[in-house]
C-alpha cells in the first residue's frame, strides 16, 4: 500500500463486513450474501462487469470515460435502458484483479481520461470494488456514478478514494420514487447523500428527463439544488426512450416533449445553477 | 482486457419526429455526429478530446458524405474481441 493511500486494511476489511449484513443501501436488508443469503438486490458476494468501454456520451469534462459496468441493481426503474443486465446481477464477468488490471491497461491506452463505475449500481458492489482499486491502483481519476440510494456507511467507506461523483437524480418526490422504482424515502435519503458528499469531492447531479413528470420531478429537483447545492453543477439528460417495463405506465411509455430539453436547461439557468450538458 | 464486439456497439434511435437519441456512444459515433451536426454545442464540447486527426475525418466527412456509407477511416485498431 502506498503511503497517504485510502485504501487501507481497515477500511477493506470494514467494506467486506457488508457482505455478511450488508447495509450497503437504504434497502438496508441486513442479508448475509456472502453466506448465500440475498437482499433486495439480488447480489451475493461477488460483482460482475456486463460492459466496460470508452464513452463519449457522458458529460464533456469526462470524455473519453472508461466505463465498467456492473451487473444487480438496488432499484426498479420502470425505463432502465440497461433492462436486463442491469437488474441481474448473476450477468457478466467476475471483477478481480487481473481482469481489471488489463481492462485499465487496455483504456489507458486509448486515452481515457479516467475510471468510471456504473451499473446498474456500484454501491451495491462497493466491497468488491474497493478491493480491486486496492490491488490495481489505476493511474486515473476514479468516477462513481451512483443513484445516491446508498447509507452514510457506503459513503464513509469510499470518501478519500473517489474524485468524482455523478448523482443521477431520479424523482423529485417519493410517490414517483415508489411507483416506478420501488423505493421507499426516495427524497430523504438521495439529498442527505447529496449534501454529504457535495463537501468531499466533485460533484455532478444528473437528472434523465421523463414524459410527464416535468412538474412533479424536475422542477423540485431544480428548486432543491437551488437552495441546498447552488454551486452544484447539473447535467440535463433528454435522451429518455421507453424501455424495458415504461409501456406499463401510460406516461412513460411516450417520449419526451420535443422542446423538453431546452425547457429544462432554462429554468435551470433562471435558477442560477450551472448547466454542464 | 479488450472488450467483446457488443461491448463495442454504440445504440442510435431515431425518433419518429428526427431526434436522434444514443447510448453509449463511442469514439467512432461522435466523430460522426460531429460531422453531420457541426453546430452541436453538446456534440462539439464531447468531440473536443479527438483532436485533429478526428477533427480531419469529420472535416472530410462533411466533404465527402458517400465515405458515411463507406465506413469512416481508422486511426487504429477499434475495440473487437
Ligand atoms: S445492497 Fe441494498 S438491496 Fe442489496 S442486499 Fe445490501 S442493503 Fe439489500
Amino acid at each position: 500500500m502506498l503511503p497517504g493511500s485510502p485504501f487501507t486494511p481497515e477500511r477493506l476489511v470494514r467494506a467486506r463486513r457488508q457482505y455478511r449484513r450488508c447495509t450497503l443501501c437504504e434497502h438496508r436488508c441486513g442479508v448475509d450474501r456472502a453466506g448465500g443469503q440475498r437482499g433486495a438486490c439480488g447480489a451475493g458476494g461477488r460483482a460482475r462487469v456486463y460492459r466496460h468501454r470508452i464513452e463519449y456520451g457522458e458529460e464533456p469534462e469526462l470524455v473519453p470515460s472508461h466505463l465498467f459496468y456492473l451487473s444487480g441493481c438496488n432499484m426498479r426503474c420502470a425505463y432502465c435502458i440497461g433492462e436486463a443486465d442491469a437488474f441481474d446481477p448473476s450477468r457478466g464477468r467476475v471483477l478481480s484483479a487481473p481482469f481489471f488490471r488489463e481492462a485499465v491497461a487496455w483504456g489507458q491506452a486509448r486515452e481515457a481520461r479516467n475510471v468510471q463505475w456504473v451499473g446498474g449500481e456500484p454501491t451495491i458492489h462497493l466491497p468488491a470494488v474497493l478491493g480491486v482499486l486496492a490491488a490495481c491502483r489505476p493511474p486515473v481519476p476514479l468516477v462513481w456514478k451512483s443513484n445516491f440510494y446508498g447509507t452514510e456507511e457506503s459513503w464513509d467507506l469510499l470518501d478519500g478514494c473517489i474524485d468524482v461523483y455523478v448523482a443521477d437524480f431520479k424523482f423529485g418526490n417519493d410517490a414517483c420514487a415508489r411507483r416506478i422504482a420501488r423505493v421507499e424515502n426516495y427524497l430523504a435519503v438521495v439529498t442527505r447523500n447529496l449534501g454529504l458528499v457535495a463537501q468531499r469531492a466533485r460533484l455532478i447531479v444528473r437528472h434523465l428527463l421523463m414524459p410527464g413528470h416535468f412538474d412533479c420531478c424536475y422542477r423540485p429537483v431544480v428548486a432543491w439544488m437551488r437552495k441546498y447545492l447552488p454551486t452544484v453543477p447539473i447535467s440535463v439528460r433528454d435522451g429518455y426512450l421507453p424501455r424495458w417495463k415504461a409501456s406499463e405506465y401510460p406516461e412513460l411509455a411516450a417520449l419526451l416533449e420535443r422542446d423538453a430539453g431546452r425547457r429544462a436547461r432554462a429554468l435551470a439557468r433562471d435558477c442560477g445553477l450551472e448547466v454542464i450538458s | 482486457m479488450e472488450p467483446d464486439d457488443e461491448a463495442a456497439i454504440s445504440e442510435i434511435t431515431i425518433l419518429p419526429d428526427g431526434r436522434v437519441c444514443v447510448f453509449g456512444a463511442s469514439e467512432a459515433l461522435i466523430a460522426l455526429l460531429a460531422a453531420l451536426d457541426p453546430r452541436d454545442a453538446g456534440i462539439r464540447r464531447r468531440a473536443a478530446p479527438l483532436g485533429r486527426p478526428r477533427a480531419e475525418e469529420a472535416h472530410e466527412l462533411r466533404q465527402d458524405p458517400a465515405a458515411l456509407c463507406r465506413g469512416r477511416p481508422r486511426r487504429d485498431e477499434e475495440p473487437t474481441g
